[in-house]
């Protein structure tokens, strides 16, 4: 087994802490947690095989990290997929605001659909995979995501609406 | 653009802050030294163990020796009680014998 730890972490880095970061949306324990992860790998580098298993266990053990770290944290009360803030309307709209908007409403669903969403749309992932990393039925992945999508193709809608009439 | 690109491009990786691989990197060292820690805890105990088997296993091997002649001894002075017996039996008989001949 040769697996350069180094090249790991430069390679997953920041898969791993945009994970975090935008699960928690608190970014130095997402920081931390990252870190420790990591670490956590090098433990048990000797049960790595390849370097994309190597990404594989990254991605579970910062997902199932950041699920237990906001459950025992707490760091935020659950909100129902209805109740997220909209975004507020800007005086400009660029590509670069919209995004920003979007991962504010992102960042403000409820834990399990924000994961979802999260693995669906930032990792790529198909629901299958995100069923099995997340240890769901692949129907409630799909059920999340559906959820979500429309939630947030409502509530831009809205704030873009709200936005033109403003200029 | 749809919801579904419009998230792609939104979420697309963050780079990592730029110190985060050295402050992991710096991690790693500190656990090898914990690890070497134990593996040197593990090589002590070992050592001791091996001198505690040093000294227990020859006193051992030299109270068997020393049980195992005490067995012969005893085995050996049966032996020849049989035999002074036996002998004492013949010289009785042998003296028997010659008187009622005389």
């Amino acid at each position: 087994m040769g697996l350069d730890f180094a090249r790991i972490v430069d390679d997953n880095q920041s898969m791993v802490v945009s994970l975090a970061k935008r699960y928690l949306r608190d970014p130095e324990t997402a920081e931390e947690i990252a870190q420790d992860v990591f670490l956590q790998l090098y433990r048990q580098l000797d049960r790595i095989e390849t370097p994309q298993h190597a990404t594989f266990w990254l991605r579970r053990a910062i997902c199932h990290r950041a699920i237990d770290e906001s459950r025992r944290r707490k760091l935020r009360p659950r909100v129902g997929l209805e109740n997220i803030p909209e975004p507020r309307a800007e005086a400009s709209a660029p590509d670069a605001m919209l995004n920003e908007r979007l991962r504010r409403l992102v960042s403000a669903l409820p834990d399990m659909p924000r994961m979802i969403v999260l693995l669906r749309y930032q990792e790529d992932l198909d629901p299958s995979e995100i069923a099995e990393l997340l240890e769901m039925p692949v129907s409630t992945v799909k059920s999340h995501l559906h959820r979500s999508l429309a939630v947030l193709r409502e509530k831009l809608g809205r704030a873009t609406a709200k936005q033109e009439a403003c200029s | 653009m749809n919801i579904e690109d419009r998230l792609r491009q939104a979420l697309e990786r963050e780079a990592a802050p730029a110190d985060f691989k050295r402050k992991v990197m710096q991690a790693v060292p500190a656990k090898k030294n914990v690890s070497l820690f134990w593996w040197n805890r593990r090589l002590s105990l070992a050592l001791a163990f091996a001198v505690v088997l040093a000294a227990v296993v020859p006193a051992v091997i030299v109270e068997n020796r020393h049980r195992r002649g005490i067995e012969a001894r005893d085995q050996l002075l049966t032996a020849l009680r049989v035999t002074n017996t036996t002998l004492r039996h013949t010289k009785q008989m042998i003296h028997r014998n010659t008187r009622r001949s005389s």
